[in-house]
């Protein structure tokens, strides 16, 4: 079920461009990657998503609702979590949390039972009782997601969730939102950190100069950018020898050494990588490891983003 | 609200009561300020008035002044606009909730207001005039202050607190002095003032002209709540509110219209200069910023399949509507000429001028709006325009003696227009010329702009 449309989506700020006829489908159940670099147009797609800006031209269909003319049913069933955020500080975490489900229309006999899981799930159940002034900035942002669950939505939109975090703090919200991801939520989430939507998204949209530039499942894109994969080889001894022998089988591109580590590209089916490793047997060298090489997102927007090197505009909101 | 903030601001409050009833009782004990227990509590009741100002009007005002601006700066806006609730229970919620203490203590200081009132031997019509003046402005005034907190790149706010000391200070003398007036003025419950032909209690008019624009000011908040980036008038209501604010003006002035005391020309003057502030205001809350422009553009040529031509953008850009809203001023004020029996061919050269005075300041103003994306800064740059303007030529005329320059200023104009014996058509050419000149450079930066923005959509 189709849960987000969009149709040649447009902002403009005056001169800027900073969104530029988006067409984007998200499917429920989907956890949509939005990467791109910094002024890339992805705060701005985001703000017309969540109803907060208006496009200039264009339509956004959400949950059924166009979000011209029924703004207010959708912001009813969807999360927006904005880049740069606060909560109330004068609030403890259960009076933030009652807050917005009350205001969210939640039961009011369901709203203890909704604050616990919330809580549960961000893992800050034992500062319930805290004031929001007192959590740190990684805190806050869970808490954010937090707030977020407590009504529950269809569809949650997080822009930027892990920006200004230490690393700590970003695992902790890494876990946090692949228990959100594992529960079959539909979710748009931004980042120009690609290691952070690495493992959580099932599809990607590479955003540049305010245009999606490639938009489709993870495993389809790696398919369509890396058209041969890559076989990483671990070797015990000298690597140079081995180089030479590795770039005498059939198929083998480009050998790369890194430590005792060698990459290669090749067809990388299960028999070839049987034939390979033989191969390197007979050829007396000494395999400590033998694996596939799954490209990331930062390989992928790497790869892309060398294909066409932008010009970044200077993002307007 | 924590409890413990409850309890400070009531132990302020209390510690305040206590010093009034002190300072009160030793004055009526000593017999030095007052020789009757009802000259105690009369001077009581007008001591809780001041009072009752300074946290309904002022201090209320100033929490409401910054409820959304705080939200802002505090980073917790986009949660609150998101809040699916109605916008009249976001304004409520708001308004209730940076008031509450404010709210709490005014009740209390209502009941002692009016006790004190009774005790004081003065009328209950007085008390319930008093009473529904106090709560109408107090409306108005927090509305207001709501509204222009209504904005969603403000800029940091100064600590509430300190900020209230200082209006209070400012403030205070003239509110006392208000209420010394007030408590002198002998039977101001029966003095009449007309509305039309109809003649109502003054206090109790000045609270309906309040709460008249009190339900304008409500409705404008409404719409900032409900659609954060447009602006507080619609085209529909811009009219209406001039149309409005035409009505309740002219039935103000009517009776001194049809029988001028001090001149029929004075009279409908001061009318004229009254009723001019609604187009000065209404284009600024009602103004399209140059994103609306180009999503009118785009949904035009995506709608209507025609071409977007100039007159089109012409009729959706902010100048058309000013100069709608003149021409309703200039209908209203040729009536008002006519009733107060003046010929009124006579003052057309006047509104010629006035007209020459308003479409440059309303053409700078659409500088603003086309030429701000471009130089941040721009405004500044106008502001220092429209201030030279109205400035300058005054100063030069001090300087030099020369009193002709002095009127090219609006308000030397003004200044000009009261005095009779030196109108001259004349003078009137050359004022209208030279803002029609001044206008000029405005107007190609506009023109430039408005097919820029065509020539970008018909590219699309």
């Amino acid at each position: 079920m189709e849960v987000l449309e969009t149709n040649r989506l447009r902002k403009e700020f005056g001169t800027v461009i900073a969104v530029n006829d988006v067409d984007i489908t998200v499917q429920q159940g989907q956890v949509l990657g939005l990467i791109g670099p910094n002024g890339a147009g992805k705060t701005t797609l985001m703000r017309m998503l969540a109803t907060v800006l208006r496009p200039t031209s264009g339509s956004i269909h959400l949950l059924g609702y166009d979000s011209a003319s029924e703004y207010l049913k959708i912001r009813k069933q969807i999360g927006y979590l904005p880049d740069f955020f606060n909560l109330y500080s004068d609030l403890t975490l259960r009076e933030c949390l009652e807050f917005f489900a009350l205001a969210y229309d939640v039961k009011p006999e369901l709203i203890p039972g909704r604050i616990d899981e919330a809580l549960a799930f961000i893992e800050l159940e034992e500062k319930r009782n805290d004031f929001v002034r007192h959590l740190s900035r990684g805190m806050v942002q869970r808490m954010g997601l937090g707030v977020l669950l407590v009504h529950d939505p269809d569809v949650f939109l997080l822009d930027e969730p892990a920006s200004g975090l230490d690393p700590k703090a970003r695992i902790q919200l890494r876990r946090v939102l692949k228990k959100l991801a594992g529960e079959g939520k539909t979710i748009v989430i931004s980042s120009h950190i690609l290691t952070e939507l690495s493992g959580l998204c099932s599809h990607i949209a590479i955003m540049n100069k305010g245009k999606i530039v490639l938009n489709g499942a993870v495993d389809d894109i790696q398919q369509q950018v890396f058209e041969t994969k890559r076989v990483s080889v671990s070797i015990v001894g000298n690597t140079d020898a081995a180089v030479s022998e590795i770039s005498r089988f059939p198929g083998a591109k480009n050998p790369a050494v890194s430590g005792n580590r060698i990459t290669v590209e090749m067809e990388a089916d299960v028999a070839t990588l049987a034939d390979f490793n033989s191969y390197l047997v007979s050829k007396n060298i000494r395999v400590c490891g033998l694996q596939e090489q799954k490209a990331d997102l930062e390989d992928l927007f790497m790869e892309l983003s060398g294909k066409d090197q932008p010009a970044i505009p200077e993002e307007q909101q | 609200m924590r409890p413990r903030q409850f309890w400070i601001y009531t132990s302020i409050y209390l510690a305040v009561l206590l010093m009034i009833f002190l300072i009160n009782y030793s004055g009526y004990k000593n017999e030095v300020m007052y020789k009757t227990l009802t000259g105690l509590h009369k001077s009581l009741f007008f001591q809780f008035l001041v009072l009752q100002i300074l946290v309904m009007w002022v201090w209320a005002s100033f929490n409401s002044s910054s409820a959304v601006r705080e939200e802002v700066t505090d980073k917790t806006y986009d949660f609150f606009r998101m809040l699916p609730i109605p916008a009249r229970s976001k304004m409520v919620g708001i308004l209730v909730g940076k008031n509450l203490v404010a709210l709490l203590l005014a009740a209390l200081n209502f009941i002692l207001l009016i006790g004190f009132g009774l005790a004081g031997k003065l009328s209950a019509n007085l008390l319930a005039q008093v009473v529904l003046l106090l709560i109408s402005v107090a409306l108005l005034a927090n509305s207001v202050a709501l509204l222009s907190s209504v904005n969603p790149k403000g800029k940091k706010s100064k600590s509430g607190i300190v900020g209230f000391i200082l209006l209070a200070f400012f403030l205070g003398p003239a509110i006392i002095n208000g209420v010394i007036e007030f408590a002198e003025a002998k039977d101001i419950e029966l003095v009449k003032a007309k509305f039309f032909t109809l003649e109502l209690p003054v206090l109790i008019l000045i609270s309906l002209v309040v709460l008249y624009f009190w339900c304008w000011s409500i409705k404008g908040i409404l719409r900032k709540f409900t659609r954060e980036d447009e602006p507080m008038f619609t085209r529909t209501g811009a009219y209406l509110f001039m149309l409005g604010y035409q009505f309740v003006l002219f039935g103000l002035f009517y009776y001194y219209l049809l029988h001028p005391k001090s001149g029929a020309f004075t009279i409908n003057l001061a009318f004229w200069l009254t009723s001019l502030y609604a187009i000065v205001s209404i284009p600024l809350g009602s103004k399209r910023s140059f994103n609306r422009y180009l999503e009118f553009s785009g949904l035009y040529l995506s709608s209507s399949g025609s071409k977007l031509r100039l007159p089109r953008l012409f009729l959706y850009s902010n100048l058309s509507l000013g100069l709608g809203l003149f021409a309703i001023w200039a209908i209203v004020a040729m009536t008002t000429t006519s009733l107060a029996g003046l010929d009124f061919v006579e003052h057309l050269d006047v509104i010629a001028v006035f007209l020459s005075f308003y479409l440059f300041l309303l053409l700078l103003l659409e500088v603003h709006v086309v030429a701000s994306p471009y130089a941040s800064k721009l405004g500044v740059l106008l502001i220092f325009i429209v201030g030279v303007y109205a400035v300058f030529p005054l100063i030069v005329a001090g300087i030099f003696d020369i009193d002709e320059v002095a009127w090219h200023s609006p308000f030397g104009y003004v200044f000009y227009l009261f005095d009779q014996s030196q109108r001259q058509l004349q003078t009137t050419v050359r004022i209208a010329v030279v803002n029609l000149l001044l206008s000029a450079v405005p107007a190609a930066i506009i023109l430039r702009r408005y097919v820029d923005v065509i020539k970008a959509r018909r590219k699309m």
